[in-house]
């Protein structure tokens, strides 16, 4: 029999650590016998939309003169996406980063553009590779653990 | 103090005693049973009977003894696993059945349609109390008819159990826990009611003369109360007294696992839409694709008919194509390129009037208090905070249905009518912050050749936000799924 202790121990570390919150669950639930891939579609559409967003910031922090605006509008984009998916940590680097945005902030904004890269790298390894294990799980006609938050 | 450390050292001697007792019993066994295979006459055939009879007899009670010393102590734990229920009690009857047919009684078991086929217990040690009660009717009844019947009860408290591995068992796995029933009633020779009591004890029988008929170690009862007593149960007889026949009652506390229910890969448990948002025309209008996504599947999964939009624009397009009337709700970004939330609300109430019209909610992330008052400034209803889920979607969609009915039955007003707007501050404390006296405006319209209505008022003002007439006291929803916003 399939077991998904791998997939339960996993999520449970990323909540835990805060990668994932309440946001997640919500969308577990929202996935049953007749979307069984809505959950895959739109992390997968998160991760795509998010490697956007990040190059749109990129290019709008080296614009000279910077157009803290343009910079705001981007973050607040993704600070909606990874809200969405329940990213906490990303989520909570955008809102500091809108800060640094209102207090026109160029390196402060610079350093947090780093920080949201870094956070996102972490929730898109960790929960792919999560999602992965669940699709494989799923496809062996193994039954998954959820997490109660 | 003294008692503790005596019945400790007898359990360990017991426990000792175990390997060494359980050994030769298991070479006497062996050997009996190997000896009956060959060639003896009656006489030797015979013995070798009485001795296999005997070791096995001597075996059981070591068994009891072991596990009736292992249970006081509390270190037998329960073996819990996935078993076929059905199966179990298939086996029950196989075993005790011969036992009825060669007393010439009848046996009659009976088991509900409901019953559950997979379920989480021990089934070693539900087997093993049923046959001893099951047994102990057989046994003490000469003539006449045993019956059993089982039958599910009421759910019982989820119970924390863990295997003999000392592996904790997965608590998700079982959705619930519920009593499963078994009665068994005899007609047999009754039982005095004063030794009703005294019969789960340990070595206990009715009386001396019970042994002597029946045979018997006492021991059984008590360790099935044990058992039962750990699978979260009750067991107990009742008598009206010698020759009047026994009933043995019992319950035990079984899992019911997910792989019994419809497997489904979703930790939502269905419940009923209330029928009020069942097919309700719900226009959702965001530029984050996400966003879309999950609101749209938010929508879907409640039974609504959703219409997903990523602009201001597209967004009175369709409501002049298709009419203000086709929705019932619209729920509004505020913050997007090109036409923000506040545009698109402002230009719905001034192209199709202040009713008959959906009720326009913002659904924003935006918590704070300048927000939320231009918000109905502009003319809106609701103030939805998102990230919103599954339950709080239909609960409020259930407000603003009514709110939509109630706004789409007053057309016109005579008195002046008082406006009170409550609203949550960042603290998330209730404050009143103002009332209105609102004028009646005297309201035609005119319904041009596309159909729409448009306001000809003469306070009509284009430019700014129309005073909002009959509004019920305005309310931020949900503010406890509130998230860290921004100012």
């Amino acid at each position: 029999m399939v077991s998904g202790r791998g997939v339960d121990e996993g999520v449970f570390f990323l909540f835990w650590q805060g990668i994932l919150d309440d946001q997640f669950t919500q969308l577990q639930m929202l996935q049953d016998e007749s979307t069984p891939d809505f959950l895959e579609e739109v992390v997968t559409l998160f991760f795509d939309d998010s490697v956007k967003l990040l190059e749109n910031l990129s290019e709008s922090l080296k614009a000279d003169p910077l157009d803290y605006k343009v910079v705001d509008g981007h973050v607040h984009q993704f600070k909606g996406s990874s809200s969405s998916i329940g990213a906490q940590r990303v989520m909570q680097v955008c809102i500091t980063f809108r800060h640094c945005c209102d207090n026109k902030d160029k390196q402060g904004c610079l350093d947090h553009l780093a920080k949201a890269k870094e956070e996102f790298n972490i929730v898109r390894s960790k929960l792919g590779k999560m999602l992965k294990l669940e699709k494989k799980i799923v496809d062996l006609g193994g039954v998954l653990p959820f997490m109660d938050c | 103090m003294e008692a503790e450390e005596a019945v400790a050292a007898r359990n360990d001697f017991l426990a000792v005693m175990n390997h060494e007792m359980r050994t030769p019993m298991h070479s006497l066994i062996a050997l009996t049973s190997i000896l009956l295979r060959t060639e003896l006459d009656s006489d030797q055939r015979a013995m070798i009977e009485t001795m296999s009879k005997s070791s096995g007899l001597l075996s059981s009670l070591i068994n009891d003894i072991l596990d009736f010393s292992r249970l006081e102590t509390g270190g037998l734990a329960l073996d819990i696993g996935l078993f076929q229920l059905p199966n179990l009690l298939r086996e029950v009857e196989n075993i005790v059945r011969p036992l009825a047919t060669s007393k010439r009684i009848s046996l009659v078991m009976s088991l509900p349609p409901d019953l559950p086929e997979s379920v989480l217990g021990d089934s070693n040690r539900i087997l093993q109390v049923m046959l001893n009660v099951i047994g102990n009717a057989i046994k003490f009844t000469l003539e006449g008819e045993v019956r059993v019947s089982v039958h599910m009860g009421d759910k019982a408290p989820s119970m924390s159990v863990t295997q003999k591995s000392d592996q904790p068992l997965t608590p998700r796995r079982v959705l619930e826990h519920r009593y499963l029933h078994v009665d068994i009633i005899d007609s047999g020779i009754g039982i005095k009611a004063v030794d009703v009591p005294r019969l789960f004890n340990k070595f206990v029988q009715a009386d001396s003369s019970t042994t002597r008929n029946f045979g018997g170690t006492g021991l059984g009862l008590a360790i099935s109360r044990k058992f039962v007593e750990l699978m979260g149960g009750k067991v107990w007889l009742e008598s009206e007294g010698l020759g009047k026949g026994t009933t043995c009652k019992m319950y035990i506390s079984i899992g019911i696992p997910e792989s019994a229910k419809p497997k489904r890969n979703s930790p939502r448990l269905e419940q009923a839409t209330p029928s009020e948002l069942k097919d309700l025309k719900v226009m959702v209008v965001d530029d984050n694709p996400i966003n879309r996504i999950v609101t749209r599947r938010l929508l879907d999964t409640i039974g609504c008919k959703s219409t997903v939009l990523d602009s201001g624009q597209k967004c009175l397009d369709i409501l002049t194509e298709k009419g203000p009337s086709e929705f019932q709700v619209i729920l509004l970004d505020l913050c997007m390129p090109e036409m923000d939330g506040f545009a698109v609300a402002t230009e719905i109430i001034r192209k199709f009037g202040r009713t008959k019209r959906p009720v326009i909610s913002a659904l924003t992330a935006n918590s704070d208090t300048k927000t939320r008052q231009r918000c109905f400034e502009v003319g809106m209803d609701y103030v939805l905070m998102k990230p919103i889920n599954l339950e709080l979607l239909k609960s409020e969609l259930a407000k603003l249905v009514d709110f939509h009915e109630e706004v789409n039955f007053h057309d016109e007003f005579d008195t002046p009518s008082q406006l009170a707007s409550n609203y949550t501050d960042e603290a998330g404390s209730s404050n009143q912050m103002s009332r209105y006296d609102i004028a009646p405006q005297p309201r035609s319209e005119t319904v041009d050749e596309g159909g729409s209505s448009k306001d000809t008022s003469e306070d009509s003002r284009e430019d700014s936000p129309a005073p909002q007439l009959l509004m019920p006291p305005k309310r931020e929803l949900n503010s406890n799924n509130h998230r860290e916003g921004d100012s």
